[in-house]
């Protein structure tokens, strides 16, 4: 009887070890950035003219050629070109965008050299 | 003689029908109507009203439209108006509600989201992910679709590998 119990212990205290290293391998830890204090004024004294401007800003982004990453060969283009770029895909418009870059050819290939 | 005139008086109460339960001052299905402006009892359904078991839907939301400049130029409106407050227009994750001190949403430039399956998109789109609510009520599921092919467009828009786009490298600084 005292065996049994024994047993039945060393049998739940292994097997919460086990759960909790499992649960901590396999569970993503998403990671929510909590709400951060900002930079005052706290009230928005333009509302609209800040809007503008940060919309300015971020349409700035997606209009012209850049690089993004030169040692690989990796650019920015216009938001126009790319939509073509995804329509010309045809079926495979909606794949994820790293496997329908040429695959031959390894990441540093042409180091942002015209071939 | 006492049987027949019986049967005739079961035959005769028979035919006393009391039709004041059948005709009554209402509308049968898909009768003439004058008050409506269709002419029919039968409306159609408000803007933006679902049925339960709506098909149509079921199967817009399984089967993503083919990607269009067209369905492209959706995603990109819807884009603006429904994604952009937070996820900023170039998809950076810096919208206005981000810079008033909302949580940052992740950037759709990283390599986890440029490897996503555009169905997580979508799936995030309907049912909402961390603090963003679900869009199903907003967004019908064809521009759901148009949304996920933008957002396809805008990571494109930045990774793009020179040696596949040889016309770019003279414009490049």
């Amino acid at each position: 009887m005292l065996f049994t119990a024994m047993g039945f212990l060393v049998f739940v205290g292994i097997s919460l070890v086990v759960l909790r290293i499992f649960y901590g391998e396999r569970t993503d830890h998403a990671v929510f950035v909590p709400p951060t204090p900002f930079a005052k004024p706290r009230l928005q004294t333009n509302d609209a003219a800040d809007l503008a401007r940060l919309q300015a800003e971020q349409r700035g982004r997606l209009a012209g050629y850049a690089w993004v990453d030169r040692e690989k060969g990796i650019a920015a283009i216009p938001i126009e070109e790319a939509m073509k770029r995804v329509v010309a895909r045809g079926a495979d418009a909606y794949a994820p965008i790293d496997s329908n870059t040429s695959a031959q050819q390894p990441a540093g290939a042409g180091g942002g050299q015209s071939p | 003689m006492t049987r027949l005139l019986l049967l005739a008086i079961v035959l005769a109460v028979a035919g006393c029908d009391d039709q004041s339960m059948r005709q009554q001052n209402r509308y049968d299905t898909y009768a003439p109507s004058k008050i409506w402006p269709n002419g029919s009892e039968a409306q159609l359904l408000p803007a933006g009203v679902v049925a339960q078991g709506d098909l149509v839907r079921a199967r817009d939301a399984k089967e993503p439209p083919p990607v269009t400049d067209s369905l492209l130029r959706t995603g990109r409106k819807d884009f603006e108006i429904f994604c952009s407050p937070c996820h900023g227009l170039a998809g950076d994750g810096d919208g206005m509600v981000v810079q008033r001190g909302f949580p940052t949403p992740p950037s759709y430039h990283s390599d986890r989201l440029r490897k996503a399956p555009a169905r997580h998109f979508f799936d995030v789109i309907t049912n909402g992910y961390g603090v963003m609510y679900s869009y199903a009520a907003r967004v019908p599921p064809h521009d759901r679709w148009a949304i996920v092919a933008y957002i396809r467009a805008l990571q494109e828009s930045r990774h793009v590998r020179v040696v596949d786009m040889p016309q770019a490298r003279e414009k490049l600084p």
